[in-house]
Formats: C-alpha cells, structure tokens, sequence
C-alpha cells in the first residue's frame, strides 16, 4: 500500500475479518483510515481495495459485529507516541462505530469517546462486542 | 492454555499450562482447528518483541502443533523470523478447502521509522 501522503508503506495495526464477505479490514493509524482488503481463500493471496478515511485518531484494533446486526466495525483509536506499541497521551480513547453494510466502502457512523474516571491504562490493545452487539 | 467447560463455560488451565511461546512479548495468536491427522490443531503466535520500557528482541511466528488435549508442542523449523522492530501485532486465519489444504495465517505488522516494511503479510500454513 503506497499513499501519496506515506509514499512508504503505512503502519497497519490491528485486523478484523468482515463475518460474511472474504474481505478484511485493517486500521492504518498514521493514515486515521481503515483499509479495506479481498483475500483468495483458494491462493491466501490479499488484495488491497480501499482505505476509508474517518475522523479517528491513531485508528488500530479493530472488531466487527455479528452477522445481522449490521456488521458494525469498531475501531479503537489512541494517540501513537513511539513505535512500541499504542501510548494513548490523552488518557481517553476513542470508539468509532463505522458501518460494513457494503464490505468494500464501509461508512462512518458516529463516534463515541470512551472516558474513565480514572487513568487509562496506557497499552490498551484489544476491543470486541458483547453478544448483544454493545460494546 | 485452558480448557472450557462445556457445561458453564468456566475455564480450567491445562495441565502444562503456561507454555512458552518461543520468543518474547506474545501479543496474539491464530488457530486453525484439527487440520492435521491424528486431530491436531495448529497454533500460530506473534512474538512482538517489543514493548514499553522493556528491551527489544528479534520478533516471530511460531507455529504449534496442539494435541486433541489441548498441548502444545513447538514445530521449531516452522517459525518465521521477522526483522528487530517491526512490531508484527496481529494474527488471523482462514481456509479455503481443507482437502486442498488451503490454510492461510495473515500478520499485520506495525513499522520501524523509515522502514516500507510495515504491511499485511500472507502466509500459508
């Protein structure tokens, strides 16, 4: 994946497979996208599609929702401070609800910020639904 | 390494259990289920290799084969060397027909500052 803003290849960080379509989505947090690939499950070979531009910040770890459910995409966001891994600076992090109904163009929906009363822990890496689709 | 229970789903650790996982900083993994005779599975972990505020080391793949029992043993000349600094972070399977043995494992790895090896990686198991 090559960009005209990152002519070398972007940080990808953090996958989720669409639960219907061989497509697969992965978070690119220099780029605040999520990029949209086809996989051949006859040769494992990936094919880049698309990137999706949101409003996002540092956009990684992704987990998508049920089938039925509107095959909501979540992505969590966090401020990237070294390349060790995520470093949220704002202790807040950000969840961005982004709908898959087409698998290749998925649409930005809203997006919710996640607040603690407390600290956030500072490598938080992973986010998944209930199974009544909450999160 | 746990089992789950089958009646409240409690999970009871394998008898074993940690295993090593054949490098430093394991931070995910993907499972491809009785794919080889005799009903075992193959295990495959992401040795990141990094982490905040704790030294670097040489990230990989490594493969297990896991027993019907949920034990797994390395397949030490089935582990993928990945270059210091990459910060691979993600690991997902999927297959395609298991007669053909179409088994895939996908990696996304995150980047060393000016490197272009930053990616999603395909692998056939």
């Amino acid at each position: 994946m090559n960009f005209a803003s990152d002519p070398t290849n972007p940080p990808t960080l953090g996958m989720a497979f669409n639960p219907v379509y061989r497509v697969m989505y992965a978070g690119l947090p220099s780029l605040n996208e999520v990029a949209v690939f086809t996989y051949d499950a006859t040769k494992g070979s990936v094919t880049f599609n698309d990137a999706v531009a949101n409003t996002g910040t540092g956009v990684g770890w992704l987990a998508v929702g049920p089938p039925g459910t509107g095959h909501y995409l979540l992505q969590l966001g966090a401020r990237l401070r070294n390349h060790h891994g995520l470093q949220d600076n704002h202790q807040r992090h950000q969840v961005e609800p982004v709908a898959a109904l087409h698998a290749v163009r998925p649409r930005l929906l809203g997006r919710e910020i996640l607040r603690s009363t407390r600290p956030v822990p500072t490598s938080t890496v992973s986010i998944t639904f209930t199974p009544h689709s909450t999160f | 390494m746990f089992t789950i229970s089958s009646t409240d789903g409690h999970l009871t650790a394998v008898a074993g259990s940690p295993f090593h996982s054949n490098g430093y900083y394991p931070v995910s993994f993907g499972f491809l289920y009785n794919i080889f005779t005799g009903s075992e599975s193959w295990l495959g972990v992401v040795n990141k290799g990094a982490d905040p505020n704790q030294r670097d080391t040489e990230p990989n793949v490594s493969a297990f084969k896991v027993s019907s029992a949920g034990i797994p043993t390395l397949v030490s000349q089935a582990t993928v060397k990945l270059t210091s600094g990459t910060s691979p972070s993600q690991l997902m399977t999927a297959m395609g027909s298991i007669a053909k043995q179409e088994f895939w494992a996908f990696l996304d790895q995150y980047q060393t500052a000016g490197s272009s090896l930053a990616e999603v990686y395909s692998y056939q198991v």
